[in-house]
């Protein structure tokens, strides 16, 4: 060993190859005040030996132990004591070496990850203060709150509001690591040679990715990570993957990941785990997100310039989390710069993005504003088609968000968010919607251990709608929800390996399920203004992130949310029984007066997570999730439209319920260069809704009526295959799932299928994605996405029959009986970067994607002519090429 | 507005190729189920001569469901039907061709106050009944009228497809005053197009100079509406003037019916069935029967209705136009070589399911 070390130094140090004969003589000299380099010169010289030494140690050392009466040993020693050093005997020469030979070994050893502090050797054992900061590798931004450890040590620290913190430590060799609740653990080899500074950046979930490769940044996180069933994506990435008219759409990408589909192409929402889209919490700074699409699914709702963070969790997530069940979906977007104005955007043919930010108070108070715009009517109205010509069809939506640190400990974020989308059909039906959010959110940093988040946020989406088609037929509808919401959470690390968050949440609702009212003086239409539902939404959570031991960890947590349902409203009481025809009448009805408790619920939530780690590299974990959720999303197409709408659970409805487990293996290979993830879950959902026959939707007050309430089941495998670095990387994707419907009760009318399971509207057993990258330059990648699906389910005429005039009445299969035909697409994208050079003022990049390569002419939706023949309606049925110009204007 | 419409629309601004192709299911596996049509009501076959209409005895036709394709659907034969009243008094179908039967009885009709049912059992045994329904009361004939008006349509030039404002005349029922009701008067329209039609080569006296032709088909197959007080008007059909079929003569029947709360239902859930492609539509469901399998438990389609019924003629005149409609020369000209209908209107084409005669019915008025 010690040769090994010598070695190394031998390869540094200036040689002599005189051999040391007489070390046991004494020196005469003194050669205090000399030059320390001068007088082992002289030393050399004058006793004919060879002393090894590095000479950049000791410029400008002077001779502070005279040399007379001492061997050269002896001298040696006296005199670099100080700098940990010593003088040894090496095969008849003399070897300056260091104290502490290990520092030195590993400084030079091959492992090109571990990371020197310091630049010069304090004495051994010398306590040292290392500092740093830790921030979101996704954005910059610092992370309050995150853990500092050394586990040989059991020493630990947490960062302060800027991200910083700052670490006690003798010098040595340690494994540092770095945590913060929600992100990856990042285990760090460090030698500590004195004091010093080391940043790291954490990334949350199981992936993390850089602009054009998943990087080596803790790429054992979906081995080591506690939490089941989470999956990240870091902006850049999304950006990356081929898009439609190129438009990016950070939804949409998450649809590449096990687990996570769509209905159809194009479609609003998204489905997690055989979830319906009503059923996913989605979230953008912490205020709810209703609609996360412009013009009915081709454009997303966020703006991707603006967006840092992509979670979703397929599940209920951690305890402080609550409402849905099937999924939340924790979108943050970004802090504007405090240092620099920076301006970006993109242009596209039909849509064109604009975002700028900067310092409002340098390192005190930011700004990012940013806003999108669509120009299509010219378009429309060019157009040789009646229907078209008098159409419009338009979307805006603008995003701001300020920072203001208020000291070192507090610090404020304000989120605003606006949207509209004006659709006109044939200028006689006219659809506008739009969202109004606002969010403000509070840090507070109490010490080293604590810290407590306050949110809160307002949500505001409406509906209107609006058709004069037919005069006799012409309504106004709106409809919409309101939601005000208070959370306050409170983070305590009780122990660098134990980190406790608790708090409550506050929501209150309002739903306006509709108002419909007749327009113009010839329409016939009965005014029906549905009384708006209000309720309060209270619940208290405790989440535990615990590491129990080397291998074993704990994400847990509790959940208590209670429902209270109150007036001023009119609660229904319908028929039941034998008697029913098509759909139950109301017998009688209760009029509520404002803020009388019509009926009200609780649901206990507990959900843990565990993870094993068998190996260094790969572990299994086991997930449970109980969620409640109170409000339902009310849908009569597969699809979610704008016309949807939400009802409060109450006397009529019960609240849906649903119990999640999943259990899956997690193994990396060849340094964390390549991941499999393999994940099996079932879920039970109960009180899942749909409607008896000939539901009406639209302007119905005793819909409630018309709703079914049964049991729902889902259960898959999801498989994930992941290459991190190279030129080439990407991962490939596969679930089977089966999500599955049943309805069942003594009266026909409230049985579906003779109360056999039955495929939900998105029950796609096969879902199969395979993402690739391959870089072909330092300013050029290549991209591949290819999707396969089975098709969803639909309800079919199966025979026809004429009837009077009517040629063919319609007879129709069992409920999804029948699916649509199975679905796949090829895109790619070519990504040119412009100039490396950082100092450059516009930076920007083209993006050229093919959407539907080989022009596949998938079914957006499959509907029926009057004869009941099928016709597939393919809105992308061929290939679509597209550029887009991002930029970047920074100074 | 069609869903096709919508997304064509939607697309068409993202410059996407959005495309419309025929799509088959397998439902080969499906078996078919019996059809029952049929209606009574309160005008008997004596009664309703003193309408401007054909007469008729009431029919029921028994048929079976047939494949999504254009394909008629099977008659059943050989099955016993009567309707029954809720005096257990009943009236004997016979049948007149494969699948229709008919009820031979000039004075029978559905009298107020009374319920009918249909009972029926197949040449196999399997036994169907209907519920019992009871006639609505009878209603006044809406006020019919029309109004000129210019609709945006597509015409055809130099073999494309061009907007054009259609001049024509929208008719409109509006419906009489109903007083104080407690529920819905539940109406349905539906009409019967009879025009004249020329053969050129022939002079004016021979017997195949001139043809009737009358469709079902002409216009939409039928409008509902329900009202409490009434007065409410509703569109019917509209006519473009340039038409040529008004030109020797055009007139329209239309049979006003009263419908009971479940044949009312039936009809809407049709009509919904028709709305399928709208963007928005609710999810697809069977139509309501009031038919039900008796003995076992085979589903069963179709409907058997109650209901009053009323008629009135519309008979078209330029006159009543208010600018001039001119008669085409195209259509006062045989062809070179003429064509057989040239020499005989009878050969005339026509819509499909249209009867065509060259003796003008009992109530034609020139």
């Amino acid at each position: 060993m010690r040769i090994i070390k010598l070695g190394l130094i031998f390869s540094a140090f200036l040689i002599s190859s005189i051999g040391y004969g007489q070390e046991m003589n004494r020196l005469k000299k003194s050669y205090l005040g000399l030059d320390f380099i001068t007088a082992v010169d002289s030393i050399q010289k004058e006793n004919n030996v060879k002393i090894f030494f590095k000479p950049d140690w000791f410029e400008g050392k002077k001779v502070e132990t005279s040399a007379a009466g001492l061997t050269i040993q002896e001298f040696l020693n006296k005199n670099v004591e100080k700098d940990e050093l010593k003088a040894v005997l090496y095969y008849g020469t003399i070897v300056l070496v260091a104290n502490n030979p290990e520092l030195y070994q590993v400084e030079k050893s091959a492992d090109k990850n571990l990371v020197i502090i310091g630049d010069k050797s304090s004495k051994l054992n010398e306590v040292v203060s290392v500092t740093g900061k830790i921030t979101d590798g996704a954005n910059d931004e610092p992370l309050i709150g995150a853990r500092v450890y050394i586990s040989s040590l059991n020493i630990g620290t947490i960062t302060d509001f800027n991200g910083n913190y700052s670490l006690s430590v003798p010098v040595g060799k340690y494994v540092i690591e770095y945590s913060s609740i929600s992100y990856e653990n990042k285990p760090v080899d460090v030698v500590i040679k004195s004091a010093g500074n080391h940043d790291v950046s954490l990334f949350s979930g199981s992936l993390q990715l850089d602009e054009l490769v998943i990087t080596a940044e803790g790429q054992d996180a979906n081995v080591q990570q506690r939490v089941s069933g989470l999956e990240n994506m870091n902006i850049e990435t999304i950006k990356q993957l081929p898009t439609f008219m190129g438009e990016v759409d950070p939804v949409k990408s998450l649809t590449t990941m096990p687990g996570i589909s769509t209905t159809g192409e194009l479609s609003s929402g998204f489905n997690v785990r055989g979830g319906e889209t009503g059923q996913n919490l989605i979230l953008q700074d912490g205020a709810i997100i209703y609609n996360p699409t412009h013009l009915f699914g081709f454009y997303s709702a966020f703006n991707s310039d603006m967006v840092s963070d992509v979670n979703l969790y397929k599940g209920g997530g951690p305890a402080n989390f609550g409402g849905r069940i099937s999924s939340v979906l924790d979108i943050k977007l970004r802090h504007g710069d405090d240092e620099k104005y920076k301006v970006s955007g993109g242009v596209g043919l039909v849509s064109s993005r604009l975002t700028a930010e900067g310092p409002i108070l340098k390192n005190k108070a930011s700004f990012l504003i940013g806003g999108r715009t669509s120009y299509t009517n010219w378009l429309l109205h060019s157009l040789n088609n009646i229907d078209l010509n008098s159409s419009a069809a338009a979307f805006y939506d603008m995003n701001a968000k300020l920072l203001y640190r208020i000291s070192d400990k507090d610090y404020l974020t304000g989120s605003f968010y606006i949207s509209h989308d004006d659709f006109n059909l044939s200028g006689d039906s006219q659809y506008d919607w739009g969202n109004n959010n606002f969010s403000l959110e509070w840090n507070h940093v109490y010490g080293e251990k604590t810290l407590s988040t306050l949110t809160l946020s307002s949500s505001d989406y409406t509906v209107e709608t609006s058709t004069t088609e037919d005069e006799q037929e012409a309504f106004e509808f709106d409809n919409g929800i309101k939601n005000l919401s208070a959370k306050f959470e409170f983070l305590y690390k009780m122990h660098p390996k134990n980190s406790l968050t608790a708090g409550m949440e506050y929501n209150k609702i309002e739903s306006e399920p509709g108002n419909l009212r007749p327009l113009g003086e010839f329409s016939i239409i009965d005014a029906v203004d549905i009384n708006n539902q209000h309720a309060n939404e209270i619940a208290i959570f405790l989440q535990d992130d615990w590491d129990l031991g080397a291998r074993l960890a704990l994400s847990g947590g509790i959940r208590y949310s209670m429902f209270r349902r109150v007036g001023a409203d009119k609660v229904y009481l319908f028929e039941q029984g034998i008697d029913v025809l098509r759909k139950p009448e109301v017998i009688d009805s209760t009029f509520y007066n404002s803020g009388d408790l019509i009926d009200s619920f609780s649901g206990i939530e507990p959900r843990f997570s565990l993870r094993y780690l068998l190996t260094t590299n790969s572990s299994i974990k086991m997930s449970y999730y109980r969620t409640y959720q109170y409000m339902h999303l009310i849908s009569n197409t597969v699809s979610a439209t704008p016309q949807d709408y939400y009802l409060a659970s109450g006397p009529n409805l019960d609240p849906q319920y649903a119990d999640q487990y999943s259990i899956g293996y997690f193994k990396n290979i060849r340094e964390n260069q390549y991941q499999f993830s393999g994940e099996f879950y079932y879920k039970d959902i109960y009180n899942a809704i749909d409607f008896i026959e000939g539901a009406e939707i639209l302007g119905n007050e005793e819909l409630e009526g018309s709703l079914i309430q049964g049991k729902g089941k889902a259960y898959g495998l999801e498989v994930q295959i992941k290459k991190n670095e190279g030129r080439l990387n990407g991962w490939i994707s596969y679930t089977y799932s089966r999500s599955l419907r049943k309805y069942q009760s003594d009266f026909e009318y409230q049985t579906v299928n003779d109360g056999k399971y039955y495929s939900s509207n998105n029950d796609k057993p096969h879902d199969l994605s395979l993402v690739l990258n391959y870089k072909l330059g330092a300013r050029l990648v290549l991209s591949a996405n290819f999707s396969y699906s089975t098709g969803r389910p639909i309800t079919v005429p199966i025979s026809k029959f004429s009837y009077d005039k009517t040629l063919a009445a319609l007879r129709y299969s069992d409920r999804n009986a029948y699916r649509i035909p199975d679905y796949h697409r090829l895109d790619l994208s070519l990504t040119l970067k412009q100039g490396l050079r950082k100092d450059r003022l516009l930076r920007g990049e083209w993006v050229f994607s093919i959407f539907n390569v080989y022009g596949r002419k998938n079914a957006y939706s499959v509907y029926f002519i009057d004869s009941g023949q099928a016709r597939k309606l393919s809105i992308l049925g061929s290939m679509f090429p597209s550029i887009t110009y991002n930029f970047k204007l920074a100074k | 507005m069609s869903r096709t419409a919508i997304l064509m629309m939607i697309s068409t601004t993202l410059y996407t190729g959005a495309c419309v192709e025929q799509f088959n299911f397998d439902v080969s596996h499906e078996s078919p189920l019996l059809v029952v049509e049929g209606f009574v009501s309160d005008l008997s076959y004596d009664d309703i001569q003193n309408y401007p209409v054909d007469a008729r005895y009431f029919e029921v036709k028994l048929k079976i469901t047939s494949g999504v394709k254009n394909k008629h659907d099977e008659p059943v034969a050989g099955a016993e039907i009567q309707v029954i009243d809720d005096l257990a008094e009943s009236w004997e179908y016979t049948e007149v061709e494969p699948g229709i039967y008919r009820l031979f009885f000039e004075d029978f009709k559905a009298e107020a106050g009374r319920s009918y049912m249909l009972n029926l059992e197949l040449s196999n045994g399997d036994r169907y009944e209907s519920n019992f329904e009871m006639p609505p009361p009878n209603q006044e004939l809406a006020d019919f009228f029309f109004e000129e008006e210019v609709i945006t349509g597509y015409d055809i030039k130099a073999g494309e497809v061009v907007i054009t404002p259609l001049k024509g005349i929208t008719y409109k029922a509006k419906v009489a005053d109903l007083g104080t009701q407690t529920d819905f008067v539940r109406y349905r329209w539906d009409f019967t197009t009879t025009y004249g039609v020329i053969a050129w080569g022939l002079d004016e006296d021979d017997i195949n100079y001139k043809c009737w032709i009358t469709t079902g088909f002409f216009f939409k197959n039928f409008v509902i509406a329900k009202d409490l007080e009434g007065g409410s008007t509703h569109d019917l059909f509209f006519l473009e003037t340039n038409d040529q079929h008004l030109h020797e003569g055009f007139t329209v029947s239309f049979r006003q019916t009263a419908l009971t709360a479940d044949f009312y239902q039936f009809w809407e859930d049709v009509e919904s069935q028709e709305k399928q492609e709208q963007l928005f539509a609710p999810p697809p469901y069977n139509i309501v029967s009031n038919m039900r399998a008796v003995g076992h438990d085979k589903p069963v389609y179709g409907y058997f209705g109650v209901v009053s019924e009323k008629f009135h003629r519309w008979y078209f005149s330029k006159k009543e136009i208010s600018y001039y409609i001119d008669y085409p020369e195209s259509l006062q000209r045989c062809g070179v070589p003429p064509a057989p209908e040239c020499f005989d209107c009878r050969l005339i084409s026509r819509p499909i399911n249209s009867i065509i005669t060259n003796t003008a019915p009992t109530w034609w008025a020139e």
